[in-house]
């Protein structure tokens, strides 16, 4: 009841928001400029040849995948400012603005403050992103450059619902844990940098340390489980693209460590510490 | 004595803020129907204890009971019937006042349209219908202040914690506050006040709890007393002004 009666505001509030339209920009923009991009590959193939020359076998003629794969690499950056922006408010925000004891005197329980909230923002989140890479390969068809098999479009949407996912669920753990808002965002950007630093390192790592660190690296599993989902067709460029042998068993372990250990684990955490935790406004 | 007779039970109610001890073994009772005005210096741990009160802080031991339910066994149903003002109210400044009764009205088990009927007559009780469609943003501090009191009666609380309700109120509008205060106290309902202002507390209090370090120091029923609530204070608080 009390849910229902949270998600609806926060929904309805939400899309309102002033904030929603710079949420709405940043989310376009690496569509925007992607489109551009892989439409003046398409015109000059001299462009993707440079592009990857690093590869084994350097493309010359454009297709579908390789124009995801680089969008994968512009849109996680705003996809992490909006689940940042928005998700560390959740706590810290009506601490902030004094809310926090008013809602919980109220005959409900903590985590529906939680879950309400992240809810309503998966529920305009996820088919926002969702709308957008159908945006984006309906341009890639009205282009010219063409449609990719089913799996792997299905591959690519899950990796950028996944990068959603699993910075909100972080950016809702630094809420519950900060006192503002401002300092939940600075927590979880901080934290988020500092990973995504690990992710270059593995990179360049003796491989016996880059297969342990790997372990902890968001986009590492998020490769394996796109590896695995397009059939060995796709992959992300700062993992060096395609991973190699995406057997079942490796998605599995990968698509875990997303959900359970990435995603539900810190929602868990942050509504075991919420509800065990002194409040006041101060 | 049947348990509901009283409202509010408190026993060796305590918190500690590491080794500061600001509510200090409490034990209070205020019956159903009364008003019970808190007073005392600042930092005697009034707020303290309404926080303990509404289940936003844990006490570090002892218990309370809120219309017979304890609020650590059962901080679900204690909640049910209570409204609550806090110190520092914040609001969704980009609501209206209407919709933000609304919602608290709601929040507290309203169904939808009762809500709003709820919210349009708390309006009209704190003197807010004319504004009652505009951004709360756009209000001033008493109109604000009005609204967080609204908000404390709009779920029809059998119990009501008001904490320093009318610092921000023109002379009539505090008037009408507490006119309204003690209508909803008569009609059987109960009332924790905290106000520094000693005059109103001795107006609309039944009994009167002054407080100083966590501790009660006297606990008197307003009828029974001969002096004024003023000098009563004084010669109760040592205070450490020296
Ligand atoms: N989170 C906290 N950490 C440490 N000390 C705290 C905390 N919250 C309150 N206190 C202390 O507890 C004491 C009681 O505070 P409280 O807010 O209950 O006082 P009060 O009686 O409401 O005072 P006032 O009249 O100024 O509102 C104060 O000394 C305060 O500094
Ligand atoms: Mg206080």
């Amino acid at each position: 009841m009390a849910l229902e009666v949270i998600i609806k505001r926060e929904i309805r509030d939400t899309i309102l928001s002033k904030r929603f339209i710079i949420y709405l920009v940043l989310l376009l923009l690496p569509v925007v400029l992607n489109i551009w991009f892989s439409w003046m590959m398409y015109e000059d193939p001299s462009i993707l040849q440079q592009m990857t020359a690093m590869f084994p076998e350097p493309l010359t003629e454009i297709n579908p995948t390789i124009c995801m794969m680089s969008f994968i690499d512009i849109t996680t950056f705003p996809i992490a400012l909006v689940a940042v922006l928005h998700s560390s408010d959740f706590i810290a925000g009506e601490k902030e603005r004094g809310m926090l004891t008013l809602l919980i005197s109220k005959p409900l329980h903590r985590w529906e403050i939680i879950m309400g909230k992240l809810f309503s923002f998966m529920v305009i989140f996820l088919p926002l992103l969702t709308l957008n890479f159908l945006v984006m390969v309906l341009s890639f068809i009205l282009i010219g450059i063409g449609i990719a098999d089913l799996n792997i479009l299905i591959g690519y949407l899950t990796v950028i619902l996944f990068y959603a996912i699993v910075y909100t669920s972080i950016a809702v753990l630094f809420s519950v844990l900060s006192k503002r808002p401002s300092m939940a965002s600075l927590g979880t950007i901080i934290f988020l940098i500092l990973w995504m630093i690990l992710d270059f390192l593995t990179i360049y790592l003796p491989k016996n340390t880059a297969d342990v660190l790997n372990n902890i690296s968001l986009s590492h599993h998020i490769n394996i489980v796109l590896g695995f989902i397009s059939g060995g067709e796709a992959g992300i460029f700062v993992k060096g693209g395609i991973p190699k042998d995406p057997n079942i068993g490796a998605f599995i372990y990968s698509f875990s460590m997303v959900v359970l250990i990435l995603s539900i684990m810190p929602i868990l955490l942050s509504v075991f510490i919420f509800e065990r935790k002194d409040i006041q406004n101060k | 004595m049947s348990k509901m007779e009283y409202a509010i039970i408190t026993n060796n109610l305590t918190k500690k803020f590491n080794d500061f001890i600001a509510v200090d073994k409490l034990n209070l009772k205020v019956k159903r129907g009364e008003i019970c005005g808190i007073v005392g210096p600042n930092g005697a741990g009034k707020t303290t204890l309404i926080e303990m009160l509404i289940c936003a802080l844990k006490p570090t031991s002892g218990s309370a009971k809120i219309l017979g339910k304890d609020i650590q066994k059962n901080p679900l149903k204690a909640r049910e019937k209570i409204g609550y003002l806090p110190e520092d109210s914040g609001f969704y400044k980009s609501m209206s006042g209407f919709r933000f009764l609304q919602y608290m009205a709601e929040l507290g088990g309203i169904e939808k349209s009762e809500a709003k009927k709820k919210a349009s007559t708390f309006l009209k009780k704190v003197g807010l219908s004319e504004r009652g469609h505009s951004k709360i943003e756009t209000y001033s501090a008493g109109m604000k202040q009005r609204l967080a009191i609204a908000q404390a009666f709009v779920a029809d609380p059998e119990v009501v914690f008001l904490d320093e309700p009318t610092s921000d109120l023109d002379p009539l509008a505090r008037e009408k506050v507490l006119e309204m205060i003690s209508d909803y106290a008569r009609k059987g309902n109960t009332i924790l006040i905290t106000t520094h202002i000693l005059p109103i507390t001795e107006k609309i209090s039944d009994i009167v709890v002054i407080i100083e370090k966590g501790k009660i120091k006297a606990e008197v029923i307003l009828e029974e007393i001969s002096e004024s609530l003023e000098e009563l204070y004084k010669n109760t608080i040592k205070g450490d002004w020296n």
